[in-house]
């Protein structure tokens, strides 16, 4: 029974009872619908009664099943939901969702049908969104199985890492300490290093001073850096005002003089157990007044170490003597056979007297031949009493050590030397010897020019009664 | 007045004086360099009185350059005029030179030896 099936139903259920509550009150009688004459009557009202009881039935088992579609009809309905948003997003898991959005959009869209095609279409699309879902799910699932695997790898490795992970951050107050307190501690040994360089320093600035003579090169700085194992000095060098970097713009002098300014005060810090230091050659390139600068400093570390020094540049003990430095030169002489002989080494005056003296006094040696040497010595021995007084005393004046040593070198002629000395103007010889006479002694002259020309001439005599003789005119000058 | 003695004689107290074993190796060294340097220069006169008389008293920086024209050895004059200066230093107080040592000392004195030799040259 359709819908209007089961209205007419109704209707003719709400006509034939009144139709029969009609009979009821009134009686047999005609139709009073259609006029049909004597139509009701007993039968009639039985008859109808039987069918009205049957209608009934129909009708209430129709409204049972109409309710009952519109229940199911609501049911499905309801689960006509649109496509869920997640199947349009666009994911990084690169699974095809397309079939299963249309699917589910025709699933959806079957709300606006009527019921005939409702039912109808119903279980086609309710398949085909079933099987276009199960086909992206497997898909999903198998994503899902692969990344889990990926995952597992990397879990391992953070489950293993985590315990240490939580330590730390357990122990971070204390990395924190820990951290500050390294930086405090380089900070103080910086200080410290920097605390123990400072005398060094100074006395590598003083020494510089000493040492650079004539240079131009300048020490601005110098500074430990670098840690650890890779430590250097740094030094800053100013050439003429100039920062310029110091090993390429030093001659070897200087090189030399920067790397005993710098040697000397470390070698001699004072809680080193060493107490003395040995020196080879260090006068090596270097010009005179460096060398003058050189005696001072080594005198200067010799107030608290014992200096040792091998050099075969007489300008040291040169400059040793002529400074009055207190120390003590010894002559290392090789022989025959390399049988090496140590000796104190003189003066220069007292060395040409001692030899002339020794040579006096050898027996066995001819009197020719000591007639011919000594006179030499005895020459020597005055020659350089008068260049020591004269180098002395102009370099006490100022005078630079190259003018004075070109003036030495042009007057080597002993004459010509004492007018340097006596006169300063060589050409006054005879003036000079006439002072000689005045100033030393009244035999100074003859012993002089019997030492001038005996040199070359050979001498007649006793020969220790003249070196005695000359080792006062020679000893007088050296006093001058 | 001391006896004058020949080159020759010179040469050999020298070589026998390096040879001693008195004083030290530097006085003996420094000895025998008078020695040398007088032998050398009583050569140097017997060259000049044979060959060119009077050149032996112009300076001896004079002599030396005209050695080589008279010796006619090129190679001796050299070492000649080395050994002469070399000698000329020892036998003068020179700042900062050290003693020359016993083996320069003959070295030189070969030299001188080798000038001895040339007999026709000084006219022997």
């Amino acid at each position: 029974m359709s819908l209007s099936e089961s209205e007419r139903a109704r209707r003719l259920i709400l006509l034939l009872e009144q139709a029969l509550t009609f009979h009821k009150y009134t009686g047999d009688g005609d139709c009073p619908v259609c006029g049909n004459p004597s139509a009701l009557d007993a039968g009639w009202s039985e008859d109808t009664a039987d069918s009205l009881a049957v209608l009934r039935r129909e009708t209430e088992a129709s409204t049972a099943f109409h309710r009952e579609v519109e229940k199911v009809d609501a049911r499905v309905r309801s689960l006509l939901s649109v496509p869920p948003a997640i199947l349009g997003e666009v994911s990084d898991l690169r699974i095809d969702t397309t079939a299963a959005q249309s699917a589910w959009k025709r699933w959806s869209a079957l709300g606006e049908k009527p019921l005939e095609v409702f039912a109808i279409e119903l279980e086609n699309r309710a398949l085909d969104l079933a099987s276009a879902v199960e086909k992206i799910q497997k898909e999903a699932e198998e994503r899902h199985q692969a990344l889990e695997q990926d995952w597992q790898a990397v879990a391992e490795e953070i489950r293993a890492w985590l315990p240490a992970a939580r330590r730390v951050l357990a122990n971070a107050s204390r990395l924190k300490l820990l951290s500050t307190a390294e930086k405090r501690l380089n900070e103080e040994t910086q200080a410290i290093r920097n605390d123990r360089f400072a005398p060094i320093k100074d006395r590598t600035f003083r020494f510089w001073g000493l040492l650079r003579a004539n240079s131009s090169v300048d020490i601005s700085d110098l500074a430990l850096t670098g840690t650890r194992t890779r430590r250097k000095v740094e030094i800053d060098v100013a050439v003429d005002g100039t920062k310029a970097a110091a090993l390429g713009v030093m001659s070897q002098g200087e090189l030399h003089a920067l790397a005993l300014s710098l040697f000397l005060p470390r070698a001699t810090i004072s809680d080193s157990p060493f107490g003395f230091l040995f020196i080879d050659d260090p006068v090596q390139a270097m010009d005179l007044a460096r060398v003058d600068g050189l005696a001072q400093v080594l005198a200067d570390v010799a107030q608290t170490h014992q200096v040792v020094v091998f050099t075969h540049d007489d300008r040291l003990p040169g400059a040793v003597r002529r400074l009055r430095i207190n120390a003590r030169v010894l002559a290392v002489e090789r022989d025959r056979n390399s049988v090496v002989t140590v000796q104190p080494r003189l003066d220069p005056v007292r060395q040409h007297l001692a030899d002339a003296i020794a040579l006096a006094k050898t027996d066995n040696l001819s009197r020719d031949v000591a007639a011919r040497v000594i006179p030499g010595l005895c020459r020597q021995a005055i020659e350089a009493a008068c260049i020591e007084v004269v180098r002395r005393r102009r370099l006490a004046a100022g005078e630079a050590h190259e003018d004075v040593e070109r003036l030495l070198v042009d007057n080597n002629n002993l004459n010509h030397l004492l007018a340097l000395l006596l006169m300063d103007d060589p050409k006054r010889v005879q003036e000079a010897k006439a002072k000689l006479k005045k100033l030393v002694h009244p035999r100074a002259r003859e012993i002089f020019d019997r030492c001038n020309r005996g040199a070359h001439d050979g001498w007649d005599g006793d020969f220790l009664d003249i070196v005695n003789d000359v080792e006062m005119v020679a000893l007088r000058i050296q006093e001058m | 007045m001391m006896r004058r003695l020949h080159p020759e004689e010179l040469i050999d107290e020298a070589k026998s004086l390096l040879g001693q074993s008195f004083g030290t190796s530097a006085l003996r060294a420094r000895a025998a360099a008078f020695l040398a340097r007088q032998a050398l220069e009583e050569l140097l006169a017997e060259i000049w009185r044979k060959r060119a008389p009077g050149t032996e008293n112009v300076s001896k920086r004079a002599q030396l350059i005209c050695l080589p024209e008279y010796l006619r050895d090129e190679d001796l004059a050299r070492r000649v005029v080395v050994a002469y200066w070399a000698l000329s230093q020892a036998c003068h107080h020179h700042a900062y030179e050290l003693t020359p040592s016993i083996s320069e000392l003959r070295h030189w004195l070969a030299d001188v030896t080798a000038l001895a030799h040339k007999r026709e040259v000084r006219g022997l």
